[in-house]
């Protein structure tokens, strides 16, 4: 058995590669090279940050005509808007116009309509999409686990893989391995578990330093900003400083239920408990002592 | 209340275990060697090691250029025989120290670059998984299915925005001093 690993800094994070099998070092670099590619190319589509991506495009002009956009881009959609639906909008996309505000992702200058959500964006055949009101749209709560699952399916069937793209991570061969999950008190600790399904993402609230950290959290989770910063800091930390991790089958469900279920089980039980069961997927919280509770 | 120093010690046990196991600490991971990250980066081409010393004027030429801290005066590089570069350095970030490999064209722009060490930087204990294990009662081949499993860690996303810093202060680098060489 041979075994190539990789780290690339690619989607605003560090993603890794893990290959083995029984190839020599040129086939699994060869191999690791194709990966990356299709993670570099979901990059290229769906950066925010890039005025030159697809999805600036989208934001500048589907508000004026309908833009025919690319499958990767409409099949992100298509999950991001089916979860809205089911969460009521808790995932919302068009959450992009409050990070704007917040500093958190760069203005290119469209102006939004302040009512504008998720209702707004009209998906329609032949990969079509067109906004009914002013908005723009963000797909970093989803495109990074949609960028591991391309990666893990261009990979030989021969060969097993871990592809872990800053916390959202898929293996090929998952049944009999296990994640470490980072202490959400203490992130250079972490907590051995076994995988549940293929993939696996965490929501926590450590990697953000000062007192906007949690408010900046939940905005850039979709919460509705305005109850955020009506509650006390104290108020804040204390409700969000559990972890949150969900197993699903591709990475772009784990990817996005995980913000589904750290905004969603801070709060007194879990409203969306069906949508997580809906696509087999579970939730695993990790409180501030260590402690593990299977949802 | 007295509590005598036996229920002392196992209320301490009891709240240690909750919160120490089965966490362990987080280490180093090392990626692709220099040699092969040469040969992801530029194939075959032929090239030649180059001792780049910067002055003081250099380094602080790159620093307000690129508006990212020269911490050394040397460089690992080669030139290749098309004038272009393949360079190893390291990145200092907020949460993790990174040994890089990057390839820059005959132009000085970035071809392509990859990660060899990845540290994380939170404490002291993070480079002493070993140290720390045995005193947990690991034996060896324990220690190593750690080494594999630790490998995967999910948690919340580190951004990578330090890299961005890196390839700035390295391209003024090629600016101010390598395309001179």
């Amino acid at each position: 058995m041979n075994k190539i690993s990789r780290c690339q800094p690619l989607l605003g994070t560090y993603v890794e590669m893990h290959i083995t099998g029984d190839e020599t070092d040129d086939v699994l670099l060869d191999m690791s090279i194709a990966a990356f590619n299709e993670i570099e190319k979901v990059h290229q589509l769906m950066s925010f940050q890039d005025t030159e991506s697809e999805l600036s495009f989208i934001n500048r002009t589907a508000a004026q005509s309908t833009c025919t956009v690319s499958r990767e881009i409409y099949e992100v959609l298509t999950q991001a808007i089916q979860l809205s639906e089911m969460t009521a909008g808790l995932f919302d996309i068009t959450v992009a116009q409050q990070l704007v505000n917040k500093g958190l992702l760069p203005d290119h200058g469209v102006t939004v309509d302040a009512s504008a959500c998720w209702k707004d964006i009209l998906l329609m055949a032949n990969q079509q999409v067109r906004f009914t009101k002013n908005l723009i749209i963000d797909l970093g709560g989803i495109a990074k686990g949609y960028a591991v699952d391309k990666a893990v399916a261009v990979l030989d069937g021969k060969v097993s893989a871990c592809v872990n793209a800053g916390g959202d991570l898929r293996m090929t061969h998952w049944q009999d391995e296990s994640v470490c999950i980072r202490h959400p008190a203490n992130p250079n600790q972490v907590l051995e578990l076994s995988m549940q399904n293929a993939a696996v993402a965490t929501s926590a609230s450590y990697y953000l330093d000062g007192k906007d950290a949690i408010v900046k959290l939940d905005a850039a989770l979709g919460a509705p900003l305005d109850s955020a910063l009506d509650k006390t800091q104290d108020e804040i930390t204390a409700s969000s400083r559990n972890s949150y991790s969900v197993f699903a089958d591709k990475c772009m469900l784990a990817d996005a239920l995980t913000k589904i279920a750290f905004l969603s089980y801070q709060s007194e039980g879990c409203n969306h408990k069906a949508v997580f069961s809906q696509f087999n997927a579970s939730v695993v919280q990790v409180d501030p002592l260590g402690r593990i509770t299977q949802h | 209340m007295v509590i005598d120093r036996r229920t002392f010690l196992k209320n301490i046990s009891i709240a240690a275990a909750g919160v120490m196991l089965p966490a362990v600490a987080v280490r180093a991971k090392t990626f692709l060697t220099v040699e092969q990250a040469r040969k992801i980066l530029w194939g075959d081409a032929e090239m030649q090691p180059v001792i780049v010393e910067l002055t003081e004027e250099q380094m602080d030429a790159i620093h307000s250029a690129s508006d990212t801290r020269v911490r050394s005066d040397r460089l690992q590089a080669w030139r290749t025989a098309s004038g272009g570069w393949f360079i190893v350095d390291q990145i200092i970030g907020k949460h993790e120290n990174i040994d890089m490999a990057f390839a820059l064209n005959h132009e000085g722009k970035v071809k392509g670059l990859e990660i060899l060490t990845y540290r994380e930087t939170y404490g002291y204990e993070v480079q002493n998984l070993k140290w720390r294990a045995q005193f947990h009662g690991k034996d060896h081949s324990e220690i190593l299915r750690l080494d594999h499993q630790i490998e995967n860690i999910s948690g919340a996303t580190l951004s990578c925005r330090h890299i961005t810093d890196g390839i700035n202060r390295l391209t003024h680098t090629w600016h101010q001093v390598l395309q001179y060489i």
